[in-house]
């Protein structure tokens, strides 16, 4: 008797739907369900009823909160897209988006505005002056806030040099890839954990703010209330992010598809052979295509401190940064887009819905008592078992299993 | 003499830096790209305090902990070989399942009151001696293995060519399942030796971002058992010396942050060193490292 055997084969036909490869419609649809049902069941384990994991998730697609990740998650899918279609792994989105916010964090609080100390009997005046805002009232060493420009020429300021840090960032891989062949998805990861002790190491020294809490906390100052970004109504998005988000997607859309350039970084992903055989410089492509992902993830990053944290605080662990983990769940998005820019704001929705729904999860976690299912867990599980069914799902486009004799 | 006494007091911090390394190193050398390395020291730092807090017994729970990691490496082993599948995706997608698994079993243990019931353990003299022995066992073993034996040059050529190793009778997913068993236990083995003899408990976060130095130090040390060992030296010199430092550089703003920040900056310079200089022809890397080895099924 011969041995049954499971063998995976190359497709000889590929179904198709609308024209196009109908696995790879369904793989990425495919691995949200099963990865949803994973995570429902690890949670089960750890005494999440089924029910409760179900409705925090649908919960996420329609919360008011989700519309925020949503614009950010574009933004980065962007940023991550041009990269991964020229073969450019960059997994240092973290770091950029970091660097980012020490930049706008520096603009904001050091040069946009400045923290003064002031006598207590002074608090009256400060407290009439259009461009001050008392941040700290303590009795003995209060603390005002003034402003130095026009807030509208801070908060450009605050996402140009918040940019620019993130980009300069993003050229270290870039330029160690392109003259010393170090692989950059080690090197930008390794770069994450450069830029999370860098930034507490600022915090703690220079950018350390005067008020109390600021010199217990090992904290910077609260940024003064005129250079925040105004949240949206009813949301918590800012219209600054729907801004950014959206010209960053239109830009990625016409450099990627309508530019010689769009088109010789997809040459790069695709037959970087060929590139050279037409006589390319490969390295400025690798450093065009980080430059302009890290500035990307730079601006990310100043709105993650301008909209929603207003301060910078010491990260106590590296698994939760202030950035959320938004620069790896970004590589989820691309990746589900098959890395076709055009798809990234459809899976930044349904990415940016589970990513919502992993913060209710936490609250409502938190409330039945489960104290040591943390945020980051849930997050972690959630990017990560979806990513990895997609993987390996994705190679039933072109591969089948078959059971042989 | 001085200089001897500084060797033991970094004999911790060498061992598991070292071992994870090494690992690193075999798992590499068959050809797989271990980016998962990081994840699976973090989520073995975590089941080996778990471990720990359930036996009681360092042992035994460092055993455990080496089973479980080799068998996560065997899954490595299979999913990237047998499978049409990318190193990088799988390596990453493995990473951050295991920084929330390493949560969520981590947790619960350190919450636990049997965590009070763990003997206690100092760092002597003989332990450290005997730690400075295994490395340089460990070192000359696994040199010996790669070099001079017959698993040794299978392993070589799975990782520089897999499909000539596949024409001449070599099976190349029992070979890499062999080197990633190997590679995974040490690595499963460092990360309960950096909790036990290092950290000695766990919160969240607790040994996320120590593999990315070991791989480092692999690279660096051009992914040859030997020559690692000085690389892994110089580490554990600045991990464990740091706060000594900072006493003297303290004055100058340096802070315990910077440290931190330094030994990742460390691990790119070494990267940047061995990139750039001779250094890189001597000790290449393997050919297929991070290629899909999948053979096309011919005969259906």
């Amino acid at each position: 008797m011969r041995v049954m055997r499971i063998v995976i084969v190359r497709r000889s036909r590929v179904p198709t739907l609308w024209g196009r490869n109908a696995i790879l419609i369904l793989v990425p649809i495919l691995s949200i369900a099963l990865g949803i049902l994973a995570c429902m069941l690890i949670f089960y384990v750890a005494g999440v009823s089924p029910w409760i994991f179900l409705n925090e998730v649908s919960a996420g697609f329609t919360s008011p909160q989700m519309v925020r990740y949503f614009f950010l998650l574009t933004a980065l899918g962007t940023a991550l897209a041009i990269a991964f279609r020229a073969s450019i792994w960059n997994i240092g989105a973290e770091g950029q988006m970091i660097l980012g916010m020490i930049g706008a964090g520096f603009i904001g609080l050091f040069v946009a505005s400045k923290t003064i100390y002031v006598k207590p009997g002074e608090l009256s005046i400060y407290e009439n002056m259009p461009s001050a805002v008392v941040i700290d009232r303590s009795p003995v060493n209060p603390v005002v806030s003034i402003l130095n420009m026009d807030p509208l020429l801070g908060q450009i300021l605050m996402i140009l040099v918040g940019s620019f840090f993130g980009a300069l960032w993003a050229l270290i891989p870039a330029f160690l890839r392109a003259y010393f062949g170090i692989n950059e998805a080690a090197s930008t990861l390794i770069m994450n954990y450069v830029a999370y002790h860098l930034y507490n190491h600022m915090i703690s020294t220079i950018f350390r703010g005067l008020s109390v809490q600021a010199k217990q906390f090992f904290r910077t100052d609260i940024l003064h209330e005129d250079l925040r970004f105004q949240p949206i109504p009813g949301y918590t998005v800012t219209y600054e992010e729907v801004v950014l988000a959206t010209l960053f997607f239109l830009a990625g859309v016409v450099l990627l598809g309508y530019t010689s350039a769009g088109l010789r970084l997809k040459v790069m992903g695709s037959n970087p052979h060929l590139l050279r055989v037409i006589g390319i410089n490969e390295r400025k492509y690798i450093l065009l295509v980080l430059l302009l992902s890290g500035f990307v993830s730079g601006a990310v990053g100043a709105s993650i401190f301008a909209g929603i944290t207003y301060k910078l605080e010491t990260i106590k662990t590296v698994v939760s940064p202030p950035t959320m983990n938004l620069g790896y769940t970004a590589v989820l998005v691309v990746l589900l887009s098959l890395l076709d820019l055009r798809l990234v704001p459809v899976f930044a929705w349904i990415v940016a819905s589970l990513f919502q729904a992993g913060v209710l999860l936490e609250i409502e976690i938190k409330r039945l008592g489960i104290l040591w299912l943390t945020g980051a867990s849930i997050q972690y599980l959630l990017i990560g078992t979806v990513l990895m069914i997609f993987v390996l799902t994705r190679i039933l486009a072109e591969y089948e299993v078959r059971v042989v004799r | 003499m001085e200089i001897l006494v500084a060797l033991l007091g970094v004999a911790p911090a060498l061992t598991y830096l070292y071992m994870a390394s090494l690992g690193n190193t075999v798992v590499e050398r068959s050809g797989i790209l271990n980016l998962a390395i990081d994840g699976a020291f973090a989520f073995g730092s975590s089941i080996a305090y778990a471990y720990l807090v359930q036996l009681l017994n360092p042992v035994y729970s460092a055993v455990a902990t080496m089973l479980t990691i080799a068998a996560l490496g065997l899954l490595i082993a299979v999913a990237t070989t047998w499978l049409p599948l990318s190193h990088g995706a799988v390596g990453l997608s493995l990473m951050l399942i295991l920084y929330g698994l390493a949560s969520y079993i981590g947790y619960p243990a350190a919450l636990s009151e049997r965590g009070s019931k763990i003997p206690a353990y100092t760092n002597d003299l003989v332990v450290n001696i005997a730690l400075l022995a295994t490395v340089a066992l460990l070192a000359l073993a696994i040199n010996y293995i790669i070099y001079r034996t017959k698993l040794g040059a299978t392993i070589r050529a799975v990782g520089e060519d897999p499909n000539a190793a596949s024409i001449l009778g070599i099976s190349v997913l029992r070979t890499r399942i062999l080197a990633s068993l190997i590679g995974y236990s040490l690595i499963g083995l460092g990360s309960a030796l950096y909790i036990f003899l290092d950290i000695r408990t766990w919160q969240e976060g607790s040994g996320v971002g120590v593999g990315w130095i070991a791989m480092s130090i692999s690279l660096a040390g051009g992914r040859h058992p030997l020559a690692s060992v000085l690389v892994a030296l110089v580490f554990s010199y600045i991990i464990q010396y740091r706060y000594v430092l900072i006493g003297y550089l303290g004055v100058y703003g340096i802070t315990v942050y910077a440290f931190n920040a330094l030994q990742y900056v460390i691990a790119i310079v070494s990267m940047i060193i061995f990139s750039a200089t001779p250094l890189k022809r001597i000790f290449a890397q393997p050919k297929a490292l991070g290629k899909p080895f999948f053979r096309e099924e011919r005969s259906v």
